[in-house]
């Protein structure tokens, strides 16, 4: 079982690279990941890199480092739910025959770490669903997949 | 399970039908070339001799080593080849590439019953990064898809995930339904009592499974050196053990939920050594192993000693245990086993498998790779363990509760009862000519996958509310107003038409409505059966702030379907004079 965490370095420049990268923000509630999954996997062009974010709300450790310091018990433990939440999501995608090309965990406020994130890895669309943080919509600078709040995804390979 | 497996699929659908079969050939490089684990290559044969007794023509995918995505003269599946003909009884071909033309065409070529094997998937970089193209390429060379190599499934390669993408059915083989199935008995439906002997090393590894299978077990035996943890953790005296410091709070936590649910046993004595004379032994690499006392845990481990197996009376315990079991699952070795005399429990409690499981009616399942390694090295009669998995990772995976990619891409058996409708997506782009709607018709085909959808462009124009004498005004004025307002959709369409066009992407229908827009787009959204609805909007850094329109505000509220909102960066935006900067 792999515990690291690929973490994308940041990246300034806003250039559209070859294939489109497209952040998923994972919450832990499972049918709502799905749900942005499926939708992903749906929608997405066949080059599309998919990055998956878990999105852990707690204390934002990367912008007071100082004060917050999780044990490593506590860390490991993060861990394992990181990668029961990324094995999910993982094999939703490769229920349409896709992977993941990286896998993000950070703590904060979800809407914070998303935007944080996307702009980061410079991502060109974020798939969320409908029960996502209304600030992502509202101020993501880049494009945003939303799933309505009555919307029924449907599972066919294309 | 849920996975269709490839002897349930109708015989017609694969007579005569190109079957793409992965399997996995575990190998290890030796002096005189590559050595073969022949037990997975045999794990497959079921497969394979079925395919070939209804008349299928099997492509054969595999790979060995790691040439990390190039040829590797030593690596060609030459031998693999050799070896498939030999256990089969029958040819097994084999080709020099693994796509393109060549393969093509040996596999236009096959008739009922051959068997091709290509070469080494990994001389491809395209197998390990999942990529589309290679998997496409795989796709074509057949009809059906069957995965039969557990050992690989918690991977996602083209072999694996990215071909299902292309080929329908995608079937589980025979060996890999096997493993699932003995799995899904154990963890799923397991017959009581369920006593789990989990032992080995990388604590960090298995905790996850330990609370995983907590629920499940009526007894859970820890051993190996997962074991030493645990003692520290209810203050045994274990010597030179080495314990995980950083874990030791969970391992705490753990016993003290597992009190309510499970009775947790650990070892009771240990077989030990010196410390120095163990690390001089690993130094050296003499023949003769330290010498070993046996320590009862009662009476502590002295400092400087090392426990390297469990002693006699553990194996006892064991052996009680097992007595009164239905289910055993079995995961880690007990002990320092590639040294000779320090395997003796691990191979004891093999033993007892071996003798004790089968006529019983018990069921019991292996699995690890060094457990694996270790009972193999004993030379027991392996084939009367019911059930020695063959694979290391995706058995971690599956006792942790995890699922494994290249399952999860196969087809469920109900899917292919129900075929899914598969119409051309349905997309639904609101137009008004402005810098926003322009940008979403620009990106379409980079964001969304548009090829071959029906692209519907509407065009909302508000309706003016009555002005004082409005009924009054003549038909010609109305007339003229009315020419005003198509000329103005067409121009609109003209100019949202050209982007499309440049990516490829062809307009069905466009049309022209008065009304409230976000109304309007929603009602005709519904009324195409709209798979998804895109609209431009601005982004929304920089020192002008702009409120998300409303109008896709209160589409993203009430849409059945999913939404595109298309941001135009910052960047643009001052550069088409939409922001200031």
């Amino acid at each position: 079982m792999k515990r690291d965490v690929i973490m994308t370095e940041a990246k300034t420049d806003a250039i559209p690279r070859d294939s489109p990268r497209i952040l998923i923000p994972l919450s832990g509630e499972a049918d709502s990941d799905a749900s942005a999954l499926h939708i992903a996997a749906e929608m997405a062009p066949r080059d599309a890199e998919f990055f998956l974010l878990h999105a852990r709300s707690g204390p934002d450790e990367e912008r007071y480092p100082d004060f917050i310091r999780a044990s490593e018990a506590e860390r490991f433990e993060r861990g394992v739910e990181s990668e029961r939440i990324f094995a999910r999501a993982n094999s939703i995608l490769a229920s349409r025959g896709l992977i993941s090309a990286g896998q993000l965990v950070a703590q904060g406020a979800p809407a914070e770490i998303i935007l944080r994130v996307a702009n980061q890895m410079v991502a060109e669309l974020i798939v969320l669903t409908a029960s996502g943080p209304r600030r992502v919509i509202d101020h993501a600078t880049c494009s945003v997949l939303v799933a309505g709040p009555g919307v029924a995804v449907k599972l066919a390979k294309v | 399970m849920d996975k269709v497996v490839i002897n349930q699929l109708p015989v017609e659908k694969l007579r005569g039908r190109r079957v793409f079969v992965r399997i996995d050939v575990a190998s290890e490089p030796s002096s005189s070339g590559v050595l073969f684990d022949e037990s997975k290559l045999r794990s497959s044969l079921p497969t394979l001799e079925y395919l070939r007794g209804v008349g299928a023509r099997a492509v054969i995918g595999a790979h060995i080593g790691k040439p990390g995505g190039r040829v590797v003269e030593s690596l060609r599946l030459d031998p693999v080849a050799e070896r498939l003909s030999r256990m089969l009884g029958g040819p097994v071909r084999k080709l020099s590439e693994a796509i393109g033309r060549d393969p093509q065409g040996a596999v236009a070529g096959m008739r009922d019953g051959d068997l091709l094997l290509l070469e080494n998937l990994r001389f491809y970089p395209g197998e390990d990064e999942n990529d589309a193209d290679f998997a496409r390429e795989l796709a074509e060379l057949c009809d059906v898809y069957c995965n039969d190599a557990f050992a690989l499934a918690s991977l996602a390669l083209a072999s694996t995930v990215g071909v299902t993408r292309y080929v329908r059915p995608a079937a589980a083989g025979l060996a890999l339904a096997r493993e699932l199935m003995m799995f899904e008995a154990a963890l799923d439906q397991p017959d009581p009592p369920f006593v789990g002997l989990i032992a080995g090393a990388r604590l960090e590894e298995k905790l996850p499974i330990l609370e995983n299978l907590l629920p499940r077990l009526n007894r859970l035996f820890i051993g190996g050196a997962l074991a030493f943890t645990f003692l520290e953790a209810k203050r045994r005296d274990i010597g030179s053990a080495p314990v995980d410091k950083a874990l030791l709070p969970l391992v705490k936590d753990f016993l003290k939920k597992a009190e309510k649910e499970v009775e947790v046993i650990l070892p009771e004595d240990f077989i030990t050594v010196q410390v120095d004379e163990f690390r001089e032994y690993e130094k050296s690499g003499r023949i003769s192993p330290p010498p070993e006392w046996r320590i009862e845990l009662e009476n502590g481990i002295p400092p400087f000693y090392l426990p390297v197996d469990v002693g006699p009376a553990t194996v006892n315990r064991i052996k009680g245990l097992f007595e009164g079991a239905r289910t055993i699952l079995w995961n880690g070795p007990l002990g320092v086993w590639e040294i000779e005399p320090f395997g003796a429990a691990t191979r004891a409690v093999a033993l007892l498998i071996v003798e004790r499981v089968s006529p019983r009616r018990q069921r019991s399942l292996l699995c690890g790779d060094s457990l694996a390694r270790a009972i193999r090295s004993f030379n027991l009669p392996v084939e009367l363990i019911r059930h020695l998995t063959t694979g290391g990772e995706p058995a971690l995976q599956l006792l942790a509760g995890n699922p494994l990619p290249a399952v999860s891409a196969l087809d469920n058996e109900l899917d292919l009862v129900a075929p899914i409708e598969t119409r051309p997506r349905r997309i639904l782009l609101p137009v008004d000519g402005s810098e926003h709607s322009l940008e979403a018709a620009r990106k379409l085909g980079r964001l969304i996958d548009a090829e071959g959808a029906e692209i519907s462009l509407l065009h909302v124009q508000k309706r003016k509310a009555l002005a004082v004498g409005e009924a009054l005004i003549d038909p010609e004025t109305k007339q003229l107003r009315e020419i005003r307002r198509r000329r103005e959709a067409e121009r609109v369409f003209d100019i949202t038409n050209a982007p499309l066009a440049q990516q490829g992407l062809t307009v069905r229908q466009q049309l022209t409505v008065e009304g409230d827009p976000a109304d309007e787009i929603l009602r005709f959204a519904d009324e195409i059966g709209a798979d998804l609805i895109v609209m431009g909007s601005h982004g929304r850094t920089g020192v002008l702030r702009i409120l998300m329109g409303g109008v896709s505000r209160k589409v993203l509220d009430r849409a059945r379907c999913p939404v595109l909102i298309v941001r135009i960066p910052d960047r643009r935006m001052v550069e088409v004079g939409m922001l200031e900067t």
